[in-house]
């Protein structure tokens, strides 16, 4: 574990602490009153996060004057030892994830779902182009199945569809 | 006292007159047992994935479906384990280390048959002590006021932070952005909207199962995506001599199993403990009773035992809690109430005293999946294992693909999408750096509740907190809830002091070999 990114992890959650305090600080009084009120309980959670962030950082610091390393013992979820990894493939899937959401509904759902699927196995490093356009029309297809049809979820229909159904 | 134990049992078989409750209960169970025998896979994930599939279900056809998917799981994760020494979750390590080394001795059938009966036998055993336990637990809960249900799930918090992850103050902290996602919204109490931030599609709150689902299931997702490797590059081997073994050799195995159902169960229901600490606790005792000790690590039949009874009897044991007080002690026992909270239940004690139906589908559910291992389990078990021939970034892609397409069905919300990959973001990140997003889950879950309940208690209370320490059931949970935060931070300054000990002997012996 990187201590560097632990410590801006612990800086975000201060910053969020931080931002939940203000913005609480801003909640109306209510029409009821009650003994603990909108904004007690949120500043205690709000504290929580500003006074343990800085005991992480601090802990982090303290421990970076004895140890020129920045790897420390992991306290999350490690990777398999043996395969490189790199956190861009995460950052790039949220990011395709993301792009998804947005055109779910402007392109619609057989366009989207595809391109999002063959995206996603280009950024794990697939490369049989050929088998990955199979899986993304296969799966397309069986989502379709289960979520339309078996669901009776309402899917975005695309724009050639649509200009059929509003001619 | 008969009657009360016979009633669930006997509800759960009317249940299983229903063709369609058998129908979803196989789907689940090989579902589950092909997620179990995917590293990395468990029941959480297994959990999130499905959840979409149960809105279109009545409540307590979702209720057999997820369970009988959890049976599938615990059951499913010893086939890589034994056969290919790949671990499908942490609690199978120690089937890793006994399992795989009979395989390689030759001896996989008796390794995969001692495997599949303690799986099976556990599992049967626990869901009769589920019953005797979770019942006195239901019969207590119409004692419940606010009082005694901020200080449950107190308890409950207290419990998943202090037995899960290494470092108190980042649990602390996953529990305070839980509550504080939680508290999103309108406050019913006082009529005003809170942590809007200006947008209006935030004031009705951010959906809880969309939440959880980024927390527990799309974090997992992308942290698997940091490495590309295929599931049967961790072991080349997928050969075995799979001839069930005679009962002459199951029969020493009895008393282990014995002792991880009991304990399986047991532990099972202290809420942050699960499948891992049972499996591990049961197969330290059963070598403390065994005849033959130093064979546990080496290949023993007796280690197996124990550990895959323990992992499939801590499913009944988290479901002690879960039903018995509508406190879930685990991630997939959140989305499990998720759901039921889809289906318009609200969790709490009286959730199940006032829908015995829960009940007795979680009854028909485990009962159901563990008679369809019974009879397909053990032909499963080699066919099963393609699953880990299954392309790994395949697997991922399409889990992700499910999962947005899945929240989108809840509401039909491009928002609900955003908020479970934002959280997914979020749960990665606390996944990788030891804050537990299954102690923010819980938290998501509970905390709107656990506010509202202490504001009703005080109001009862007319603003004191005496009542929340003085009512008999409040200080008993109180008692629990402070001795688990003692335990736990003594556990970590333990923990810190040997660390500091193996670092200072590194530091020594580095110095002593430059000199």
């Amino acid at each position: 574990m990187d201590r560097r990114i632990d410590i801006a992890v612990a800086a975000a959650f201060l910053c969020f602490g931080l931002l939940i305090a203000f913005e609480t600080s801003q909640i109306p009084n209510g029409v009821y009153r009650d003994i603990i009120g909108s904004k007690q309980f949120l500043y205690l959670w709000a504290a929580v996060l500003i006074v343990g962030a800085p005991i992480i950082i601090g802990r982090r610091i303290i421990g970076w004057q004895k140890s020129s390393s920045h790897i420390v013992e992991p306290e999350g979820s490690n990777d398999e030892e043996g395969y490189p990894s790199s956190i861009l493939r995460p950052i790039l899937l949220f990011l395709l994830c993301v792009v998804y959401a947005v055109l779910f509904e402007t392109l619609g759902y057989l366009i989207s779902t595809p391109i999002f699927i063959f995206a996603g196995l280009a950024i794990l490093q697939q490369r049989r182009y050929g088998l990955m356009a199979a899986i993304a029309i296969v799966f397309t297809a069986i989502f379709y199945l289960a979520f339309a049809v078996f669901l009776d979820v309402r899917m975005p229909a695309d724009p050639i569809t649509q200009y059929f159904t509003n001619s | 006292m008969l009657s009360d134990i016979l009633a669930p049992l006997l509800g759960g078989f009317t249940q299983l007159a229903d063709p369609s409750t058998w129908l979803l209960v196989m789907i689940a169970t090989l579902y589950g047992v092909a997620a179990g025998a995917m590293p990395g896979m468990g029941t959480t994930l297994a959990f999130g994935l499905a959840l979409p599939f149960t809105f279109a279900m009545s409540s307590t056809h979702a209720v057999s479906f997820l369970l009988a998917i959890s049976v599938g799981t615990a059951y499913g994760n010893s086939i890589p384990a034994i056969l290919m020494g790949i671990p499908g979750n942490p609690a199978a390590i120690l089937t890793v280390i006994d399992g795989h080394t009979l395989h390689r001795r030759g001896e996989s059938g008796l390794a995969l048959g001692i495997a599949f009966v303690a799986a099976l036998g556990g599992q049967l055993v626990s869901i009769l002590m589920f019953i005797l336990l979770v019942l006195p637990l239901m019969n207590l809960a119409y004692s419940f006021l606010s009082p005694e249900i901020f200080s449950l799930y107190f308890l409950g918090m207290i419990a998943i932070i202090s037995l899960t992850g290494d470092n108190m103050v980042k649990g602390i902290m996953a529990a305070a952005l839980g509550v504080v996602i939680s508290l999103v919204g309108f406050d019913t109490l006082t009529m005003v909207t809170r942590l809007d931030f200006g947008f209006y599609e935030l004031r009705s709150g951010l959906d809880p199962v969309a939440v959880v689902i980024g927390l527990l299931a799309v974090s997992e997702l992308f942290r698997a995506s940091r490495q590309v490797y295929q599931w049967k590059d961790l072991s080349g081997e997928v050969q075995s001599n799979s001839a069930f073994p005679p009962w002459s050799k199951i029969k020493p195995v009895v008393p282990s199993m014995m002792i991880g159902t009991v304990l399986g169960t047991v532990i099972g229901a202290i809420p942050g403990a699960g499948g891992t600490a049972a499996a591990m606790i049961s197969y330290q005792y059963a070598q403390l009773f065994s005849k033959r000790p130093q064979d546990f690590g080496k290949g023993s039949v007796e280690g197996i035992g124990a550990n895959e009874a323990a992992q499939n009897a801590s499913n009944c044991g988290e479901l002690i809690p879960t039903l018995g007080l509508g406190l879930p002690v685990t991630g997939s026992m959140v989305l499990l109430l998720s759901c039921l909270s889809v289906h318009g239940f609200v969790p709490g004690p009286l959730m199940v005293a006032n829908a015995p139906e829960l009940l007795y589908a979680t009854v028909a559910g485990l009962l159901a999946s563990t008679i369809i291992l019974i009879v397909f389990g053990w032909r499963m078990a080699t066919f099963m294992l393609k699953a880990v021939l299954l392309n790994r970034q395949i697997v991922i892609i399409i889990a992700l693909a499910m999962i947005v397409l899945g929240v989108y069905a809840i509401n039909t919300r491009l928002l609900d999408v955003g908020v479970t990959m934002v959280f997914g973001a979020v749960g990665y990140f606390m996944l990788r750096y030891g804050y537990s997003p299954a102690v923010a889950a819980l938290a998501v879950f509970l905390g709107g509740e656990f506010e509202r309940n202490l504001r009703v208690g005080l109001n009862m209370s007319e603003g004191s907190f005496v009542d929340f320490f003085t009512r008999p059931i409040t200080a008993a949970i109180m008692v629990v809830a402070i001795t688990l935060l003692v335990f736990g931070i003594r556990r970590q300054a333990k923990m810190r002091r040997e660390m500091r000990a193996e670092a200072e002997l590194a530091i020594g012996l580095e110095k002593q070999a430059l000199s």
